[in-house]
């Protein structure tokens, strides 16, 4: 942060003594927790930093408290060991912890700088905080790269389910999201791994449809929609568990570009009519609901009409009576009430 | 203390010692008062004395609380809200150091 011109010279006798005043304050006040208070007055405190702003020494104030912000930062960041392993995150989460409570502390002594000088000529104590944390963050040699590989680890699921590492590792990402860095250095890493996932995972696919032997098409297809199904589910529990809520449609758009859109609709057409025999409402409802998410119902739609006019056929063939067509005309209008 | 429920009323002091107790809701329409009874400060414990405060004007500004409150989203017709001229510049300076 550039420090601006004032009309007074820095270094006036009077602003050093009360800046010192203040700079004391901040140590004293941060150990207090919210089972105890402290004895400084904010009163007398925020009188200070009134006269201050009030004398023209607004500027100056503001340059020294987002140097002491930025200092603290610093101090923190470079405490961090970066092959720390296990416990790095946590590490990173304490320390974003304590500087986000020194900067609320900050912020509430010098509360009238924020609103006569911070929020309408420059960002405000509160957001130079995080700024001063995203630069420390950066400025330290292989920490930014040393977070994002852990945090990376963390997503894909490495380490023993449960573990005390995803709750750390949601902390960071939450912190990298508010330090405007999440979609910058981890998200795009995040995806490439699921799409990388997705898509083996989707030739996998691919290869068995192409290789089966098998008759049973109710069961493949029972076994493709819980693939997919708990694909979803894993998705979403790594972002209620670790990453951003704005990761989640990127994810499930990964899963429906790997999973959905290239085996739904031959999944649908090929295993259809053992489905209807077989009477899996269910999973015919989990694969209708496939095709709805690429927007490619008119797949069942034709392989309905496909089956009817079969069993039409058969039906008058063979001299039975038809009661059969009806219910595939039936079924068709209830499978968007089977999703 | 910090287990039970903070008191619905909080003490002001004025430069001269003169203490006014009020609803706390009340007091919270100043922006640094809620500010200073928030937080590990010593006035969390709802006893805040502005030293430059003088007594006549910290009793018009917690007259203004009340009339603030009263009339806020109200549909009834709003009275003015009476500043002598003598302390108006006074009371500017303690409104502007509020925040209310």
């Amino acid at each position: 942060m550039a420090a601006s011109s004032s009309s007074k010279e820095c270094g006036d006798p009077w602003f050093e003594a009360e800046w010192a005043r203040l700079r004391s304050s901040f140590g004293e006040i941060v150990p207090a927790t919210s089972s105890s208070s402290s004895s400084v007055s904010r009163e007398e405190l925020y009188r200070s930093v009134e006269d201050l702003c009030v004398e023209g020494f607004a500027s100056d104030l503001y340059d020294r408290v987002a140097k002491t912000l930025y200092a603290s930062a610093e101090e923190k960041t470079k405490a961090l060991d970066v092959t720390a392993g296990e416990t790095l995150l946590a590490e990173v989460a304490w320390a974003w912890r304590r500087h986000r409570r020194e900067t609320e502390a900050v912020a509430a002594i010098c509360l009238y700088l924020d609103r006569s000088y911070a929020l309408k000529r420059a960002v405000g104590l509160r957001e130079a905080g995080d700024l001063a944390f995203r630069r420390a963050l950066l400025g330290e040699a292989g920490l930014e790269a040393a977070l994002v590989a852990k945090a990376r680890d963390v997503a894909r699921g490495k380490g023993p389910p449960g573990n005390t590492e995803e709750a750390a590792a949601k902390e960071c990402c939450d912190m990298l999201s508010q330090l405007d860095l999440y979609a910058e250095i981890l998200e795009p890493l995040i995806l490439r791994d699921a799409r990388d996932a997705y898509a083996a995972e989707g030739r996998r696919l691919s290869f068995q449809v192409s290789a089966a032997t098998t008759t049973d098409l109710a069961s493949e297809a029972a076994a493709y929609s819980s693939l997919v199904s708990s694909t979803l589910a894993e998705a979403d529990a790594r972002v209620d568990g670790v990453l951003p809520e704005r990761t989640r449609p990127f994810l499930r758009a990964a899963v429906e570009d790997h999973l959905v859109a290239p085996h739904a609709a031959r999944a649908f057409a090929r295993c259809f009519e053992a489905l209807v025999d077989a009477k899996r409402d269910d999973v015919l409802g989990d694969l209708y609901a496939f095709l709805r998410r690429v927007a490619a119902t008119d797949v069942a739609k034709k392989a309905v009409k496909d089956l009817a006019v079969a069993r039409a056929a058969a039906t008058l063939n063979e001299g039975k009576p038809g009661g059969a067509v009806g219910d595939l005309l039936h079924l068709y209008k209830r499978l968007p009430s089977l999703c | 203390m910090d287990d039970e429920a903070p008191s619905p009323y909080i003490k002001l002091i004025s430069a001269e010692g003169h203490e006014f107790v009020i609803d706390r809701k009340c007091a919270s329409s100043s922006g640094t008062i809620k500010a200073m009874l928030g937080g590990s400060f010593s006035e969390s414990s709802g006893e805040i004395r502005f030293q430059e405060i003088s007594t006549p004007i910290l009793e018009k500004v917690i007259q203004y609380f009340y009339y603030k409150i009263r009339y806020s989203n109200s549909s009834v017709r709003i009275p003015e809200f009476d500043i002598d001229p003598e302390i108006a510049l006074e009371l500017l300076m303690a409104a502007n150091f509020l925040d209310c």
